[in-house]
């Protein structure tokens, strides 16, 4: 048997389907990240010179979120979060869906495992253990 | 192919941006440098080994006045997004064992979390933290950097003989991978998985606390410890980075310190970066450019401490 063969019969579907889910979801969020980014420099230079003027300077966090005010500016701060969701919740859309594939194969043990990630991904991302670095 | 086309257009898009928004100031040296000095630490680190993270940390740590909330949080985003582009070829040819990572990324996680979370927390006692992390990280990178002398070429064998222990076997831990350089199956166990699943915490810990990567610690933890091949190992470690990380930056997220318009440039240009330098390497001499590595992790690593020692002393 060829190795490639070896490769097809053992290679676990919940694997590949992981691997290719986060591959698609990492681009896809940074090219919106990168398209919000060129409009906030593009129609609202203002914000995009605050904020790069903030790095700079050292300013914290909560500085620099002033840096987006106005509603067209907020608009486009909404694609970036979106951007930005898409890019932290790509694993936890990978393991739901290993986890679904684990369930149809009756495999008590991995669903739970990856449940058990998928929680702390989730409770991770909800910010519900928080800390409020000023 | 499609991460090279997007990277690359994304990436010029940004500049066309930055030009054609009659940037002509400071602040676009800075972007345009940003994304440049990005591109060499991705060709630099594809080229010796070391993780992007790793070294783009402590260098904007040390040498730029970002604040250092926002650097961490880039850093475990480049991190997570060279695992992300990575795990579909490393799961695909089942280099990578799943289980295995599903099972590590319990402790990786939640201790990814806890770091992130105390990262924070010393941040915010200010000037005092801030020299406590900077130490902390000085004392980590020169650490790592003493590691990438000192480790060998790491050729590995094809005669697994280690048992693996019971818990392993009944996760189904076990595996096999196709090594094509050798034309062949090697079969593999694991073993030590306690011990393995323990140092993970530590490792998660660090991780998350200072923004790096983590194949430094996970791919000797994975080849050494728990006795699996080296291939299997980096590729492994690779993919359980991209589930820890992400949730450890979602604590920076939570907390406002992922800026776009810092961090996209970043990404882009490490994964253009590592991209290159995946091409070249089979053309370039590497080992004066890991000698390069080691001199720079050094130098960082000093500064880190210079910057800190002064604030620790007047508190002492």
């Amino acid at each position: 048997m060829s190795l490639s063969k070896v490769i097809t019969s053992e290679t676990g579907q919940e694997a590949k389907m992981y691997g290719n889910i986060v591959f698609l979801l990492a681009i896809i969020s940074v090219v919106i990240l990168a398209v919000s980014c060129i409009l906030i420099m593009l129609r609202h230079s203002d914000a995009a010179y605050c904020t790069i003027g903030g790095l700079l300077s050292g300013d914290p966090p909560s500085e620099l979120k002033h840096c987006y005010s106005g509603a067209v500016t907020s608009a486009l701060g909404t694609i970036e979060s979106i951007g930005m969701t898409l890019f932290g919740v790509s694993t936890t859309i990978g393991l739901a869906l290993s986890c679904i594939i684990y369930m149809l194969r009756k495999d008590p043990i991995y669903v739970s495992i990856t449940l058990m990630i998928m929680v702390m991904l989730i409770v991770s991302a909800l910010g519900i253990i928080s800390i409020n670095a000023g | 192919m499609l991460i090279w086309v997007v990277s690359y257009m994304t990436l010029g898009m940004l500049i066309f941006a930055v030009v054609g928004g009659g940037f002509l100031s400071s602040q676009v040296i800075f972007f345009t440098s940003l994304a440049c000095i990005c591109v060499v630490i991705g060709i630099v680190a594809a080229l010796t080994g070391v993780g992007g993270a790793v070294l783009f940390t402590p260098i904007m740590m040390a040498f730029t006045p970002i604040n250092m909330d926002i650097i961490r949080s880039t850093g475990l985003a480049i991190a997570t997004m060279s695992s992300l582009v990575s795990s579909r070829q490393y799961l695909g040819s089942n280099l990578a064992n799943f289980r295995l990572v599903l099972v590590s990324s319990v402790p990786y996680t939640l201790f990814a979390i806890i770091g992130s979370l105390l990262g924070l927390r010393i941040g915010v006692l200010g000037s005092l933290g801030k020299a406590v992390i900077r130490f902390s990280l000085g004392v980590l990178v020169l650490s790592i950097a003493v590691l990438f002398m000192l480790r060998g070429s790491g050729a590995g064998n094809l005669s697994y003989t280690v048992k693996g222990d019971k818990l392993a076997g009944l996760l189904k831990l076990n595996s096999t991978y196709s090594d094509y350089s050798l034309n062949t199956i090697v079969k593999y166990n694991v073993g030590n998985l306690q011990w393995g699943l323990l140092s993970l915490m530590g490792v998660g810990l660090i991780s998350g606390m200072f923004g790096l990567g983590a194949g430094w610690a996970i791919v000797p933890i994975y080849s050494m410890l728990m006795q699996l091949p080296l291939k299997v190992a980096a590729a492994s470690s690779l993919v359980l980075i991209g589930i820890g990380d992400s949730a450890a930056m979602w604590v920076y997220i939570n907390n406002g310190a992922f800026i776009p318009l810092f961090a996209v440039p970043c990404l882009l240009g490490i994964v253009i970066g590592a991209r290159v330098g995946s091409r070249i390497m089979p053309k370039i001499k590497t080992s004066y450019l890991k000698i390069l590595v080691v001199i720079v992790m050094i130098i960082a690593g000093l500064r880190l401490l210079q910057q800190s020692l002064s604030i620790l002393m007047g508190w002492l």
